[in-house]
């Protein structure tokens, strides 16, 4: 019964955790297995308390559950996402469009990579996570003012990376 | 205005100003380029980020809820494994410092090594009475087992330890000063954040600045997650 309500509670948070995941792991695999991690971790959590408000919980989980990797592997996050992205690169069978588009995608994931990974962390968890700048501080230990910070900067960078990499192709 | 235009400028693209807030950076973009610019920048990484969002893959789900389902058919596996840890703890401290004690890292911080040989030895650095309550672990079901005020090496401490159903113990080691990093520490957030140091299977977290609070255990887990009941993550 638990464990059911477990279920039927967190998988409605998946895309939010699997969006987490993915920004912090180099490739799809690695962020599925990183999800799968996370729910273990959650359902043990959950059979001794239940969380308050889920997706900030499962979302801290899952910060944990990619660092406990990123030990285990002894590379931080940066040096993993600075590696192989080779499976977002268009695939055969895309129209010229949508390649193009995923071409487009590859550049801002490469961006972000790059970026320092308290920014990375900060804007996952708001526009990929949809998380407000208070709750992200809360889950990262920091002040709001800090986030919105971070966010900014990081926003800013993007945008003169972005603009790098067009300028390089013209 | 222009002091905080960047966490006015985030917190206006996050969407979290206050209507009156809003309505008076509105107002001013049209009077400041500077904060136009911020915003425009902003707004441009902003949109890039979007475009990355993406729905989890069907497979996924059905791999969690097949994954979910099987553990709950075997709801004892992972607690045999605890049982069979905890065990194995009691059988070495049992056998006392023979195997336990391991080596100090050549410059592991001696408050560090003896807060670990502390949490090996399953004792308490000193039996003074300490004057403030133990932490609360009882989201975790850890029961307070005993606590005492005293020194790690040059460090007046006072520690708590806890144990659960399982046999899984932690120490929590509470300073009125820094707990002194050791080199090999894994910083979370920065020199701000948290950090986590490991020896011979014993992990050691303390808290965000002023990393005035140490948790040690051996279960990994365990000891991240008394750091976010505790909220010093």
């Amino acid at each position: 019964m638990g464990d059911d309500e477990f279920l039927q509670e967190a998988l409605t948070h998946v895309d939010m955790v699997y969006n987490l995941a993915r920004r912090m792991t180099s490739s799809r695999e690695d962020a599925e297995d990183l999800v799968q991690e996370t729910y273990a971790r959650a359902l043990k959590a959950w059979r001794r308390e239940r969380p308050r408000h889920m997706p900030p919980w499962l979302a801290t989980i899952c910060l944990n559950a990619a660092r406990s990797l990123h030990r285990r592997r002894k590379n931080r996050p940066a040096e993993v996402l600075h590696g192989g992205l080779l499976d977002d690169l268009p695939a055969a069978g895309d129209t010229s469009e949508q390649a193009l588009a995923e071409l487009e995608r590859d550049a801002v994931r490469r961006a972000l990579a790059r970026l320092p990974v308290e920014q990375r962390e900060a804007i996952s968890l708001m526009d990929l996570c949809g998380f407000t700048a208070a709750q992200v501080g809360k889950m990262l230990g920091v002040s709001r003012n800090t986030i919105l910070s971070r966010v900014h900067r990081g926003h800013k960078r993007l945008a003169v990376l972005l603009e790098e990499v067009v300028g390089g192709e013209a | 205005m222009r002091h905080d235009a960047e966490r006015r400028t985030a917190a206006y693209l996050a969407g979290e100003l206050s209507p009156d807030e809003w309505q008076r950076f509105e107002d001013h973009l049209l009077e400041c380029d500077d904060c136009w610019a911020e915003v425009d920048a902003g707004r441009r990484g902003l949109r890039a980020v979007e475009t990355l969002r993406e729905l989890a893959p069907p497979h996924l789900r059905s791999a969690i809820r097949q994954e979910i389902t099987s553990a709950s058919s075997e709801p004892r596996r992972r607690d045999r494994r605890w049982l069979a840890a905890a065990a194995a703890t009691v059988v070495v401290v049992a056998g006392t410092a023979v195997a336990v004690v391991a080596a100090r890292g050549p410059s592991e911080p001696a408050a560090i090594t003896a807060a670990i040989a502390g949490y090996t030895d399953d004792r308490l650095p000193g039996s003074d009475m300490p004057k403030i309550p133990a932490p609360d672990l009882s989201s975790l079901r850890m029961t307070e087992m005993g606590a005492g005020a005293g020194r790690l090496g040059d460090m007046p401490v006072t520690a708590y330890a806890y144990r659960d159903h399982a046999g899984r113990r932690l120490i929590v080691y509470v300073g009125t000063t820094t707990f002194p990093m050791p080199p090999s520490a894994h910083l979370f957030d920065g020199r701000e954040g948290p950090w986590m140091a490991q020896r011979d299977g014993v992990t050691a977290l303390a808290a965000r600045a002023p990393h005035q609070l140490l948790i040690v255990g051996e279960d990994d887990d365990l000891v991240h997650d008394a750091a976010i009941a505790l909220d010093v993550m």
